[in-house]
């Protein structure tokens, strides 16, 4: 009776392989489209940040821990006129669902520029105002010391230093989003910097 | 059960379109039914990649119906329908990228949605390729008619627009935010459904 499983399964194992070889094929189409767009996303988020005339180029991968796990974490130069502005850190974390943001730093990763979202499936119209382009939230950001980690208060607090005021009704997703830039920037931000002396010692 | 005794091509369509409507009269796929119905965009660009998945995998498990063994037929079900779910993700992520993020796992998740592997079952398994065509056809055209239904709905009354750019709704009018959330889902869709048991109702001699 055992011997006679692969044979029953004759039509699976066939449909797995004529599957997988379809999948191949479907990978292999549009991979370099798929990675164009990401590519295209990040840049649109950097010029939000640095500004009009902001270019990208090959991310540094940066190996670090991360809130205890080993992670990669990609870090986007901001080019403008041909010199490094800043850095586009791809930071990924929980907010009521999985958030993915882009997280901006200048050039020796001391102040924040601010973040933009890149993934966000938070509950629409609540936990979505997070990626309200013209929203307060944003700019709240803008300035804050890179190096100390931000704090969120209860919305309508008066805000000082690190401090981040949340947004009502989505005091998750606003959480969410001060915890990655916090877990990301200290995990990142001092190797961030090394590579960035080093680079200039090269040059 | 004889071919012949099984209803036709023509039958199988109405019956998605109205009888068996999948949202109204099955209640499946109520995970996209609530959650990507917030705005028409979303709502039509889901029903989309899930008549795709259901007519690809309609047809191959009308191909292959009689080599399917009994205990075997979910797991060819489902092989089918996820590497079909996998191409549209990827044709998505390719060609309708923001439409993609904003979508995120809900395509994936086509996968376990009851109405594919359902008709699959139900008819593909058992008629020609033909009628397993027309039934995914009747059946996507249901499902778009529900997820839509619900989309417009929703997507006026929460932000008072359409296609999130054309206004529907004069500009006092006070976005309803509830809308856009679940609670604003299962309103509608219980209003919905509670409105098409009505008519049927009244259908009844």
């Amino acid at each position: 009776m055992k011997k006679d499983y692969l044979i029953q399964a004759w039509l699976v194992l066939l449909l797995a392989v004529v599957f997988g070889v379809a999948l191949a094929g479907v990978e292999k189409l549009t991979r370099p489209k798929i990675e164009q767009n990401v590519k295209d996303l990040i840049a649109r988020r950097l010029i939000d940040m640095f500004g009009e005339g902001t270019e990208t180029d090959e991310a540094e991968e940066i190996e670090c821990v991360v809130a205890g796990r080993t992670k990669k974490i990609l870090c986007y130069p901001a080019i403008k006129d041909n010199k490094t502005i800043g850095w586009g850190i791809k930071a990924e974390g929980q907010g009521y669902d999985t958030l993915t943001l882009l997280i901006g730093v200048d050039v020796q990763v001391t102040e924040l520029i601010g973040y933009r979202v890149i993934k966000c499936l938070e509950t629409a119209g609540i936990g979505d105002k997070i990626k309200k382009e013209k929203g307060d939230f944003y700019k709240q950001f803008e300035g804050k010391d890179a190096a100390k980690p931000l704090e969120p208060i209860a919305p309508g607090k008066q805000a000082t230093g690190q401090q981040i005021n949340t947004i009502s009704q989505a005091t998750i997703s606003s959480k969410g989003v001060t915890k990655i830039i916090n877990d990301n920037l200290a995990a990142v931000r001092k190797k961030l910097a090394a590579k960035v002396k080093e680079g200039e010692k090269d040059g | 059960m004889a071919d012949s005794a099984l209803p036709g091509a023509a039958s199988r369509f109405r019956n998605g379109l109205l009888d068996d409507n999948p949202i109204y009269r099955q209640l499946l796929g109520m995970c996209p039914t609530l959650a990507v119905t917030a705005t028409l965009a979303g709502a039509v660009t889901m029903a989309g990649a899930t008549a795709f998945v259901m007519i690809m995998a309609s047809v191959v498990v009308a191909l292959l119906k009689n080599q399917l063994k009994g205990h075997l037929r979910i797991l060819v079900f489902t092989l089918t329908i996820a590497t079909f779910v996998t191409i549209i993700d990827r044709v998505l992520q390719a060609y309708v990228f923001e439409m993609s993020l904003r979508l995120g796992s809900y395509i994936p998740l086509i996968i376990v949605n009851c109405i594919i592997i359902c008709r699959c079952e139900v008819c593909a398994s058992q008629q020609s390729v033909g009628v397993a065509i027309s039934d995914a056809e009747g059946q996507s055209v249901g499902f778009l008619v529900g997820l839509t239904s619900i989309a417009v709905i929703r997507e006026i009354l929460a932000t008072g627009m359409i296609f999130e750019s054309v206004r529907i709704m004069p500009m006092w009018w006070p976005n309803w935010a509830v809308m856009q959330g679940p609670a604003g889902a299962f309103i509608t869709l219980g209003l919905l459904i509670g409105l098409v048991n009505w008519f049927s109702m009244r259908k009844k001699p």
